[in-house]
């Protein structure tokens, strides 16, 4: 019986699983990505942070058009550091996660084998004192 | 051919591994392994520092193994998973991937008995549960189990490679394939359509929870917000101060759930109303209760997710409260400050649909204060930058929205009907669900279809699926009280005939007696009018028995005949046979609608409501006389039309007037000339039917699309001489009681009453003249006898024809 459900589980191990593990990382880094806003952040990366902008009276003067300017080089300064964080931040997950990943598939490669060398070593560790 | 038994075969190492350990168990190791892993190593790097060498080994070495024994389990919860999820997006329909084979429960339940597959089908978890809620008898079931019966195989049962066997699948398949199966639930009293229901209610429930489960699935994860977002809008500010969550508004879980076509097509609707170029605003118009909150809010859960239609993606819901806009702002300036201030705020954020419940009261209420709100919002509701979506019901939307044609024509219109019942039934699903627990009981599926049925049939106040949701709690909560713990069809029925004073679903032994006895127990009230009676009978009984279309008056009767044959005496038996009392009865003289106004004062104006309405919301459940019919307007006779047909009708205030439970008699004596002249010719006067209807049609009394939406025209007979002996002596028996009542007794000798009979009778008046006559001679004499004090009190009246005068019998 156990040795049914190894053999089972074992061809699972090394066909399906992988599958498996591409599925849920897809899901994970469509998550960071849609956690961060990455896309939205990035269309919007020069655009006034909340709107916050000097509206221009009709008539030219010059005293108005250089608030226009500089309230709204402000705003948008703002919102591009801002954006900039979580722009990085969302990056610095995103390759994390993807490093996690890929170790993940190799830990998971040698999964079985490195279960039974931490057992060996456990044991060694217990009775070799 | 591959079967379902080979699809099994691959899953059974894996249910072989969750005998012995449970998914629970499982979870339990791994934690406890992790923990102990984690223990271990810190405390062999304590024991490191504090220089116990042989300490640290041994725990790093315990760390190692349990380590690895974290993993191990890690994997084998895995390698569990992904069986146990199985083909869940298809299921539910999140996937496009095309999935075969059998789903975890179907391989769970059946490998259980691969060689009697309606066994393990039914005997599983899953199984057990859908045989409860279709209302099966537990001992019917054992018995039919354990008796003689062909037994289906798993290698016989034929895997579709077209799409994924769930336990759905299996329950259609034993339907189909199991005759005995069939026959069980036939003799159960259960239709294939409450087993079918049943078994989807407790399969989707239980994918449902499941989905919960997987927290990795894209639909979970998507439920986070994402951050900074709202950056590249503004922020509304005065918006938000006068905002409320729109989960604050009522809702129905489920409306919305999976399989509601309804629902999908209206969000999708309201979707492209909003990505219109040019005032992209919507004004749903649906009646309180129907769900459209629900639906706004489907809606907004699909913006949330990114999954709705590009034009609008990251735009955000805020609702109005109206309520604190009005209790703060006061004045005219004021409150036209604030709305355009928080309009223009929204305008600027970019991304803000304000949300208005009941458009309409807020346009009243602002023109209290002298704001014209149309004007005012106007170029707001022109701009593309900003969307308003308005909720109303269809009365206020005729009365109010649609005389400011500049305003409506700034919304598209997404009109949200009633649902229909198997989506009502959806809705209670739910709702059933989350409220067993707390009234302990457990509802049948057959329970909650009769709760929709009913709902949508007898109560006439509210709309689907709110007053089903309604019903559903009122069930509830009575059987609670009742210590009722399965709640049947037949339950909910006893319930709605305890609310409703008419008796509704499975017919009782009393009631089996009334009906089949129907014609005897009028008969107590109504002389002679034999073939009429029958007709009536007849017609109750076939309404009764449910054979009768559901969404028309229980029955319809136009009664022709003379004056004083019984016809407003057979009304007044009906509503007491029926409704428990003759109380139950609306009178509408129909001679008082014949002038230009009638139609508005029977259904009502746009101001005032009508006598009609009026009349069906106090009591909805009640007889409709309408005396002398033919002296109705021509417009009264058509919304007749309507109500005989549809057993409904359209108030003038917009509002859908539900005369369904009602039994609508029209007297008329129309004809009735015809009628007396058949009977002095000794005619039968069946036969002649055809002819007194013809003869009324050609006079221009009724139309004969009127005539014909009657479910039985019933001719009144004039009175006989010994049917008018009869009639005198049920108004006897009434003068007696009411003598009796005040202390005395009395006898009328036969010579006497043969003498009233001879003088009461004519057949053009029927009984009114015997009235009359025991009114001027008999309770005259009485009165007379009484007030002289010639009768000591507890005396007997004794009356015979010496005791009148030759000029009194003249009369």
């Amino acid at each position: 019986m156990i040795l049914t459900i190894l053999h089972h589980y074992l061809a699972w191990h090394y066909t399906k699983a992988f599958g498996e593990i591409r599925h849920v990382s897809k899901n994970l880094l469509w998550f960071v990505v849609h956690f961060f806003s990455l896309p939205q952040l990035l269309r919007a990366f020069f655009a006034p942070y909340k709107r916050m902008t000097e509206t221009r009276g009709r008539t030219f003067n010059l005293e108005d058009l250089a608030s226009f300017i500089i309230i709204g080089l402000i705003s948008r300064l703002i919102g591009m550091v801002l954006r900039i964080t979580i722009i990085v931040s969302g990056l610095a997950t995103l390759i994390i996660l993807l490093g996690l990943i890929i170790l993940t598939f190799i830990f998971w490669v040698t999964a079985p084998l490195a279960i039974i060398v931490l057992l060996a070593v456990g044991l060694n560790f217990i009775l070799g004192r | 051919m591959y079967t379902i038994a080979d699809d099994i075969l691959r899953y059974r190492p894996v249910l072989l591994l969750n005998r012995f350990l449970s998914r629970r168990f499982m979870s339990v190791l791994r934690t406890t392994f992790f923990v102990i892993a984690l223990a271990c190593l810190i405390g062999s790097s304590g024991a490191f520092f504090f220089l116990t060498p042989e300490l640290s080994s041994l725990l790093f070495g315990l760390s190692l193994i349990t380590f690895a024994l974290y993993i191990e389990q890690m994997m084998l919860y895995s390698y569990h998973n992904s069986f146990y999820f199985y083909g869940l997006n298809s299921v539910l329909g999140q996937s496009e991937e095309k999935l075969t084979g059998v789903t975890y429960e179907v391989a769970e339940a059946l490998s259980r008995n691969e060689s009697d597959v309606t066994l393990a089908f039914v005997t599983s978890q899953l199984g057990n549960s859908v045989m409860l809620r279709s209302g099966v008898d537990p001992t019917s079931l054992d018995t039919y189990l354990s008796g003689q019966r062909p037994k289906l195989l798993t290698m016989t049962l034929p895997l579709s490679p077209e799409k994924l066997s769930s336990f759905t699948t299996i329950g259609r398949d034993l339907l189909r394939l199991d005759p005995t199966f069939k026959e069980f639930f036939k003799r159960q009293g259960i239709t294939e359509e409450i087993f079918l229901g049943a078994l989807g209610w407790v399969t989707e429930s239980y994918h449902r929870e499941k989905k919960v489960e997987r927290w990795w699935s894209k639909d979970n994860l998507s439920r986070t917000k994402g951050i900074g977002r709202e950056w590249s809008y503004g922020t509304p500010y005065l918006l938000e101060k006068f905002s409320r969550d729109i989960r604050t508004s009522s809702v129905f879980s489920t409306l919305t759930g999976s399989n509601s076509a309804f629902a999908e097509a209206k969000i999708s609707e309201i979707e492209v109303a909003l990505a219109r170029a040019k005032a992209a605003n919507v004004l749903v118009i649906g009646e309180a209760g129907v769900g459209t909150i629900d639906i706004l809010m489907a809606v907004n859960r699909r913006l949330a997710k990114g999954a709705s239609i590009g034009a609008v993606a990251e735009q955000r819901m805020i609702v109005l409260d109206t309520t604190r806009l009005f209790a703060v702002h006061r004045n005219k300036p004021e409150l036209e400050t604030t709305i355009l201030n928080l309009f223009n705020e929204a305008l600027e954020a970019g991304n803000i649909i304000i949300v208005i419940e009941n458009l309409s009261a807020l346009i009243r209420e602002a023109e209290a204060l002298g704001v014209f709100i149309p004007e005012l919002l106007d170029p707001f509701l022109a701009s593309t930058s900003l969307h308003v979506i308005a909720t109303d019901t269809p009365g206020a939307y005729h009365t109010y929205l649609e005389p400011l044609g500049s305003l409506t024509r700034r919304f598209s219109e997404v009109l949200i009907e009633t649902p229909d019942l198997l989506s009502t039934t959806k809705v209670l699903e739910g709702i059933a669900l989350q409220n067993e627990n707390r009234y302990h009981a457990l509802f049948t599926y057959a329970g909650l279809v009769a709760i929709t049925k009913a709902a949508d049939r007898y109560l006439v106040e509210g709309v689907m699926p709110d007053k089903a949701v309604e019903l559903l709690i009122d069930v509830a909560t009575r059987a609670d009280k009742a210590r009722i713990g399965i709640i049947s069809a037949e339950y909910v029925y006893q319930v709605v005939s305890e609310r409703t004073g008419i008796p509704v679903g499975p017919i009782g032994e009393g009631e089996r007696d009334l009906l089949l006895n129907l014609e005897d127990k009028l008969h107590e009230r109504v002389i002679g009018q034999g073939q009429a009676i029958l007709a009536i009978a007849r017609t109750m009984r076939r309404a009764r028995a449910g054979i009768q279309s559901s969404d028309k008056p229980i029955g319809s009767f136009l009664f022709l005949g003379p004056t004083g044959v019984g016809k407003t005496e057979t009304a007044k038996a009906l509503a007491a046979v029926f409704f428990g009392s003759e109380q139950n009865m609306h009178r509408l003289d129909m001679s008082e609608f014949s002038g230009g106004d009638a139609l508005a004062r029977l259904i009502g104006n746009g101001q005032e409501s009508g006598i009609l309405p009026d009349m069906l919301h106090e009591n909805p459940y009640a007889v409709l006389l309408l005396d002398e019919f033919e002296k109705g307007a021509l417009a009264v006779h058509d919304i007749f039309l309507q109500i005989l047909d549809e057993g409904m009708f359209t108030a003038a205030r917009g509002e859908k007037i539900n005369a369904r439970n009602t039994i609508i008699i029209a007297t008329s004596n129309a004809g009735s000339q015809l009628i007396l002249r058949t009977v002095e010719q000794r005619q039968e006067l069946a036969s002649l039917t055809e002819e007194i209807l013809s003869h009324i049609i050609k006079e221009g009394v009724y139309r004969p699309e009127l005539i014909n939406r009657f479910d039985s025209t019933i001719i009144f007979e004039p009175l006989t001489l010994e049917e008018q002996g009869q009639v005198a002596g049920l108004m006897l028996s009434g003068l007696y009681d009411r003598i009796k009542e005040r202390g005395y007794e009395l006898t009328i000798n036969r010579d006497l009453l043969d003498l009233l009979v001879k003088k009461g009778y004519n057949p053009q008046f029927g009984a009114r003249p015997m009235q009359r006559v025991l009114q001027d001679l008999v309770e005259e004499k009485v009165a007379q006898r009484i007030i002289s004090g010639a009768i000591p009190h507890g005396g007997t009246i004794d009356l015979s024809i010496d005791d009148f005068t030759p000029a009194e019998l003249a009369i």
